[in-house]
């Protein structure tokens, strides 16, 4: 028995005068194309309202809710697994940072001075230029002076006879007249 | 459902539900509000409700359950805004319905068919509510006792009341 012939039976027995009521053709109409153009009404009203969009995330353990069991025991261990690691790294007593003033306290001068030879090219020559110089007096005896014609005279001095004449051999014909 | 948690699809994926059940959300409304006009405000309302809170909508009942109870209760919140503003007097309010049902250029039903309209009105609203949903939806009622959280023996109770209630009132008029 279908929906239809069940409430016909209920009908007769209970009220065959509602029966015989339900079987006159429907007393209600709607406007033409109505229902076709009612979703472009809603959002028209929508729009004017001011309705806003659900956020996806709205119900709480909706898109959990909607994950396959594997992913959603993966994802809870995941989770589990990256806020154990961050307790373990962050946990009072171990690799605390040092304090940039007491770290630079414990290294030498040599040490800095080799740390930005080696790492001369990290840094920025715009930085570098912009570092004001010295005054001279400041500056090691090695260094200072009118370097390089002083100095390089002294340093001429130095070197042996012998020496000179090794040197000499062993450099090209461009080479010594471009020192000439 | 799948296509309203996508957000690219959101719109798409409300459209086609909207497709799916406004014909019979609009003839349950139209039933109790009566007037094209009034069952065109609820059934938008009751969308509009829908569109917001969709995706709180847990799964535990089924989605034509979800939606006819929004538009139930839109539509009964509508008619008693409506007695609100209306005269305080229950004879004119029904007499103001059957005048408004003649008013209502998309009911085309005659003398018999006011009266019968007139006598369901009369019926308290859980009671309207069962007999639009059996007589008119031909809802079985285990279907209706899902929507309406009542067993079905409550339920073949309060319609076969019902029926009887408005057909002495029917013949009466």
């Amino acid at each position: 028995m279908n929906k239809h012939e069940s409430l016909e039976e209920e009908l007769k027995a209970l009220s065959p005068l509602l029966r015989e009521q339900k079987r006159r053709p429907t007393d209600m109409q709607v406007p033409p194309g109505y229902f076709e153009h009612f979703e472009d009404a809603v959002f028209s009203r929508m729009e004017a309202e001011g309705a806003t969009r659900p956020a996806l995330t709205a119900h709480p353990g909706g898109l959990l809710r909607h994950m396959p069991k594997p992913r959603m025991w993966a994802a809870a261990a995941a989770v589990v697994a990256i806020a154990a690691t961050s307790w373990w790294m962050l946990r009072p007593g171990t690799n605390a940072p040092i304090p940039t003033e007491t770290y630079a306290e414990t290294l030498t001068e040599e040490e800095i001075e080799a740390y930005v030879l080696e790492n001369i090219t990290e840094f920025d020559s715009e930085q570098l230029a912009a570092v004001e110089p010295m005054p001279a007096q400041e500056l090691p005896e090695a260094i200072s002076g009118s370097y390089p014609d002083d100095n390089a005279a002294k340093a001429v001095d130095d070197i042996s006879p012998e020496e000179m004449e090794n040197l000499i051999q062993q450099m090209s014909e461009e080479e010594l007249e471009s020192l000439l | 459902m799948e296509m309203l948690r996508s957000e690219p699809n959101f719109e798409r994926g409300f459209r086609h539900l909207m497709s799916q059940y406004r014909e019979r959300l609009y003839w349950h409304i139209r039933r109790l509000v009566l007037v094209h006009e009034d069952a065109d405000d609820v059934l938008q309302n009751t969308f509009i409700k829908v569109y917001r809170g969709v995706l709180q909508f847990e799964g535990k009942s089924k989605l034509y359950t979800w939606l006819y109870r929004i538009a139930t209760n839109e539509a009964l919140s509508y008619l008693q805004s409506k007695a609100r503003h209306a005269s305080d007097s229950f004879d004119e309010s029904t007499s103001s319905l059957s005048n408004r049902l003649k008013a209502d250029d998309w009911f085309d039903g005659d003398e018999i068919q006011v009266k019968l309209q007139k006598a369901i009105a009369e019926l308290p609203e859980k009671q309207r509510i069962v007999f639009n949903l059996r007589y008119y939806e031909e809802m079985p009622y285990e279907e209706m006792s899902t929507i309406l959280a009542t067993s079905t023996g409550a339920l073949k109770a309060s319609f076969h009341h019902a029926v009887k209630k408005v057909e002495a009132a029917f013949r009466e008029s």
